[in-house]
């Protein structure tokens, strides 16, 4: 193999594959990128065996080939070089890299032992787009659940129903779900997809460009012109969202968002450590936020806001709250309640439904 | 080097140790006199040494060892079932003759207590050692047991000193003797270092205590974690840990652990043996108003060989009868049959106050709340009739079958000689003498 980059470039597409490389090293090989000289131009590829990502970047190929080798080291390698033009030649499992004056000869892997890149169907793969897909992972990544051994909610549950596209995500506490009418992209149907995948498509969406969505049943595909990402489907049952979502709340209040986002950071201040309890106190026009913490202090602030029903209080997670305001652009928000034990329902738009499961007050 | 003091203040502060020698095997020759002089171990129950007279011990007795070692190595040695009652009586009885001399009392376990004697010499008119004295005797002379005691400036060196001499010993070592005292203690014999950081010390050359009091801290620093700069300071003179005198009201684990004879392979009696520590680790745990997170639970087999395993629950919890079917589950995976087992245990970690409770989408409140009125009401059941009045089912065999039978079985003579009007529950707070006329 032997191909010329420019450095830029090269750096780029190294950068790009950094997340996704197995810091853990279970595999010596995981922590190896795959790069392959084509006609014209070189693929890049990783995988920590849950998501697979290639991305390719124009470089003049003399001769065709692969090698793996280190990702940390070469992207190190390559951040540094003295020169623009990086000349990358190999022999057998040795790569050389030369640069101006400078030149480095790393030592890789065959190959052929890289895990093998998932078959991807062009035929489910359809145009998406991008700006959607971005707000609905925005609206919702904060309330996947991070328990890693809860697999059935440490991830985003996408669902095409009809002509709706929608998007869940819970950790047990909190659920937040989105949905989209008339969206284009994905057959019938629904997965699970991994947290970490999801992320690395949601930067993927930062780029310009048209993207395209696809899955299979036991992967999901996202790409755009230079950059493939594949990743694996979570395996287990997703709980059933729509029993949680309550319907018979009563209790209507419209609050301004911005006002109950800061006083909602200043209230929590003085909460316990650990969990955010924070209570809620709606009578009348007025909403008192209050917390308090034995070994330090109390706090409270009265809010303004519509609420015309009986004096209701409420504790919740302030952190479950602040979590949904800041990822919402909306000036008002719509909050459902019933009781101290029934959880809230929030609405900022239409299309947004954020349920919140109280605490014991 | 070694002749250089640490410091020349002499009593900054006055720690006093105080340790009952043998304590078990103490009380029981204490209320039964024939004892006195003869080799006593305590732990029949248990058939591992729980305690070992200093007759005993001077024959080659250890804490721990199988009974049947100890009766070869001491033949004549009277074996005795453990009588806990008595024993906290004793204790209680000990702590309150500390509470005399100074209000500053922590009670560090069920028979050592740390006491703040700082300040207290004009009270008592007299030297630290003096106060010391007067202590080691009223306790002595009220209670008939011995004890030793240790006086220094910081609570690591009072407990040095304590262990200084035993039985009956008193060790008192003002701030310009500490490094005559710690030139010859080992420095994995000091409190709070254990055999992994004694052997790190030595490859650095570290033997002993006074090499370590001496170390500039940047060592210290480079070498050890806080726990362990805290007890360089402490070595050197320089209190860090203050004498506690409040009770215990919070933990990070409880956990209730029951040995059973004889071993059983019989898998719902052994299920039964983890059911019933899972409600006493949960009455405790409800006690203090915490919910476990973690639950953690071990087999002990004959061989004693443990397996174990841990659950993460999904919401905090300290209701068996929610908590009984991951538990069952967890069992069944480390539960082998045709294996003999002798005990089991059951550990709730990860505890979170009770009233910080979130509640779940995916379970229905009302059940919790109708879980936690449950609790309460049974909780207000046991305390007027009784622990376990109410209980699980699948903890029933453990009331059908002692819980230790054959010659283990043995119960202690307060348990049995009941005085009149006394039951299970209730009983008078007095040792019983056991003396013949």
């Amino acid at each position: 193999m032997k191909f010329s980059i420019d450095k830029g470039t090269f750096i780029k597409v190294l950068q790009k594959i950094q997340g996704i490389v197995e810091k853990r090293n279970t595999m010596p090989i995981l922590a190896n990128v795959l790069l392959e000289a084509g006609e014209n131009k070189i693929n890049v590829m990783a995988t920590d065996l849950e998501v697979f990502i290639k991305d390719s970047a124009p470089a003049n190929v003399t001769e065709a080939g692969s090698v793996t080798v280190n990702a940390r080291k070469i992207f190190e390698i390559v951040k540094e070089l003295p020169d623009d033009k990086v000349d990358v030649s190999t022999k057998d499992e040795k790569m050389t890299i030369k640069a101006g004056k400078a030149r480095f000869s790393i030592v890789g892997l065959p190959p052929k032992d890289f895990p093998v890149f998932p078959a991807v169907d062009e035929t489910k793969v359809e145009g998406v787009n991008g700006e959607i897909l971005k707000e609905m992972i925005d609206k919702t990544a904060f309330a996947v659940s991070t328990d890693e051994t809860r697999y059935n909610i440490n991830g985003f549950y996408l669902e095409k129903d009809g002509q709706v596209l929608r998007m869940v995500a819970t950790d047990g506490h909190r659920l937040a779900l989105i949905e989209k009418r008339d969206a284009e992209g994905m057959a019938p149907g629904h997965v699970l997809l991994p947290r970490k995948g999801v992320m690395e498509m949601r930067k993927l969406l930062d780029e310009e460009g048209n993207f395209f969505l696809g899955v299979t049943q036991k992967n999901a595909v996202m790409k755009n012109d230079n950059t493939l990402i594949s990743i694996r489907l979570l395996e287990g049952e997703f709980p059933d969202y729509r029993k949680v979502i309550p319907k018979d709340h009563d209790k209507l209040v419209v609050a301004d968002k911005d006002g109950l986002l800061s006083s909602l950071k200043r209230v929590s201040i003085l909460s316990s450590e650990k969990i955010k309890g924070v209570k809620f106190s709606f009578s009348g026009k007025s909403l008192v936020v209050s917390s308090s913490s034995p070994d330090i202090g109390d706090a409270t602030e009265e809010l303004d806001v519509d609420y015309g029903g009986e004096i209701l209080e409420i504790a919740f997670n302030a952190r479950y709250f602040i979590d949904m305001l800041e990822a919402v652009g909306e000036d008002k928000i719509n909050i459902a309640l019933k009781d101290s034990l029934n959880p809230g329902v929030i609405r900022p738009s239409e299309d947004y439904t954020y349920i919140i499961m109280p605490m014991r007050l | 080097m070694t002749a250089e003091p640490i410091t020349i203040r002499s009593w900054p502060r006055a720690i006093m140790h105080i340790d009952a020698d043998a304590f078990f095997a103490s009380c029981e020759q204490a209320v039964k006199p024939a004892l006195k002089g003869r080799p006593v171990i305590t732990g029949k129950e248990r058939g591992i040494v729980a305690a070992a007279s200093y007759e005993a011990k001077r024959r080659g007795v250890e804490r721990g060892m199988r009974l049947f070692e100890a009766k070869k190595a001491c033949p004549d040695a009277v074996i005795l079932p453990s009588d806990y009652e008595t024993y906290s009586l004793f204790s209680m009885r000990m702590f309150q003759i500390l509470r005399r001399f100074s209000p500053a009392v922590e009670e560090y376990s069920i028979d050592e207590a740390f006491v703040d004697l700082t300040g207290l010499r004009r009270l008592h008119r007299g030297p630290y050692g003096e106060i010391a004295k007067k202590i080691q005797e009223t306790v002595e002379r009220e209670l008939g047991i011995t004890v030793s005691i240790g006086v220094s400036l910081t609570k690591v060196l009072a407990k040095a000193a304590s262990k200084h001499r035993k039985p009956h010993g008193l060790t008192v070592i003002p701030g310009r003797d500490i490094h005559l005292f710690l030139k010859d203690l080992p420095v994995g014999k000091v409190w709070g270092i254990g055999p992994n950081t004694a052997e790190l010390l030595g490859k650095l050359g570290v033997n002993t205590a006074l090499e370590l009091a001496r170390k500039p801290e940047a060592f210290v620093k480079r070498y050890l974690s806080k726990p362990y700069i805290e007890v360089w300071h402490e070595l050197n003179g320089r209190g860090v840990y203050v004498v506690n005198q409040e009770d215990k009201t919070s933990y990070q684990s409880i956990g209730k652990t029951r040995t059973f004879t004889p071993p059983s392979s019989d898998e719902t009696f052994v299920f039964a043996q983890v059911s019933r520590n899972l409600e006493n680790a949960c009455i405790k745990a409800r006690r203090y108003r915490l919910s476990a997170t973690r639950i953690i639970l071990f087999l002990k087999t004959q061989e004693f060989r443990t397996s174990g395993v841990e659950l993460k629950l999904t919401r905090p919890s300290a209701y068996p009868l929610e908590l009984l079917g991951s538990t069952r589950e967890g069992f069944a995976g480390i539960f082998t049959g045709g294996v003999l087992y002798r005990a089991t245990g059951v550990i709730l970690a990860g505890l979170v106050p009770e009233s910080s409770v979130q509640y779940t989408l995916f379970d229905d409140v009302t059940k919790i709340e109708k879980l936690s009125r449950i609790y309460g009401a049974m909780d207000g059941l046991s305390e007027k009739f009784g622990k376990h009045t109410i209980s699980l089912v699948s903890s029933l065999p453990v009331k059908l079958q002692r819980q230790h039978e054959g010659g283990r079985g043995d119960v202690p003579k307060r348990k049995t000689g009941l005085f009149k009007g006394e039951n299970k529950r209730q009983r008078l707070g007095v040792p019983v003498l056991d003396v013949k006329v």
